[in-house]
């Protein structure tokens, strides 16, 4: 707010046109710019952080979405070309989707644990590890995974473009 | 005629993504593997983006400094490679293929098979690697 006052005063200087007008425009200016610089870069930080609670969401959504066979969301949330590697192999969009469809939520369930957002303008890198707990034949088996998930904006927000995760 | 001057443009694009896609296949095969192999940590580092980070075929987790410490502490490290596979978002990049590591790193031998999946990044004018993940073939 401060900052778009100065400017409307500076405008006003400017248009006075005398040399001690043009010395205290440079001084405004000056001022103004010193003044804008934690502003931008504020207003950066703040956005970044706001892309990185967006994606945080959209990660536990992911999950949520999995655990409940809810293709519809996990549609909305993978982009069309993902990269996703899932157990060792390279599978499709529709490949994962047809195996979700299929999955019985209760053999599979997924502990998240504290995630690493790093946001590179339109693009952001997701870290973090996760307890996977199947249940096969009876017998429970517990594997601990880490994982790279990026992210990039596009159209209509946040898509996920590549997944893969490694036993650990 | 028209039909070219309407085809000129795609063409275009068509040919400049290809001209990306082998940009990035040459910065994965030189910059990164081949500087690893001749251990050049000036190359190694000018791909990595300072925020660059790596999740391994064991799962750790490694920042780009203990990436160059890791280069410099192995004895030997020899990468083959298959193909690659370039997807392009924007000014965003996705790197994916198959590679197979025999080297000695502290005395020990060292062989795998792995999967990965690396994020590129165009800043400045400049493709920067900001993200790898490696994940052991079964």
């Amino acid at each position: 707010m401060v900052g778009h006052r100065q400017c409307i005063d500076t405008a006003d200087m400017r248009n006075k046109g005398s040399i001690n007008g043009r010395n205290m425009m440079r001084v405004i200016c000056s001022i103004i710019l010193l003044g804008c610089s934690p502003i931008l870069l504020l207003h950066a930080q703040q956005t970044d952080a706001a892309a990185s609670g967006t994606i945080r969401s959209l990660e536990r959504e992911w999950v949520d979405a999995q655990s409940r066979n809810n293709n519809l969301a996990l549609n909305l949330i993978l982009d069309n070309s993902v990269v996703y590697v899932e157990y060792g192999h390279l599978v499709s969009k529709a490949d994962y989707l047809l195996r979700i469809k299929h999955q019985d939520p209760f053999t599979d369930e997924i502990v998240m644990e504290p995630i690493t957002v790093r946001v590179f303008g339109s693009t952001a890198i997701v870290t973090g590890s996760y307890r996977e707990t199947q249940r096969k034949a009876g017998a429970y088996i517990v594997t601990r995974w880490r994982f790279v998930d990026t992210w990039a904006y596009k159209k209509y927000g946040w898509v996920l473009i590549a997944a893969g995760s490694t036993p650990h | 005629m028209l039909l070219a001057v309407l085809a000129s443009p795609g063409t275009g694009q068509d040919s400049d993504r290809r001209d990306i896609e082998s940009k990035l296949v040459a910065l994965e095969k030189v910059g990164k593997l081949q500087a690893i192999q001749l251990k050049d940590l000036k190359m190694l580092s000018e791909v990595l983006d300072e925020n660059f980070i790596l999740v391994d075929q064991d799962g750790l987790l490694l920042n780009k400094a203990q990436i160059l410490a890791y280069v410099q502490r192995a004895t030997s490290m020899k990468y083959l490679t298959g193909e690659m596979t370039v997807h392009l978002h924007a000014g965003t990049a996705i790197v994916t293929g198959e590679y197979r590591l025999n080297g000695i790193l502290a005395g020990r031998r060292i062989e795998q098979r792995c999967r990965f999946i690396d994020t590129w990044i165009e800043k400045e004018g400049k493709w920067l690697a900001i993200a790898s993940v490696s994940i052991p073939l079964t």
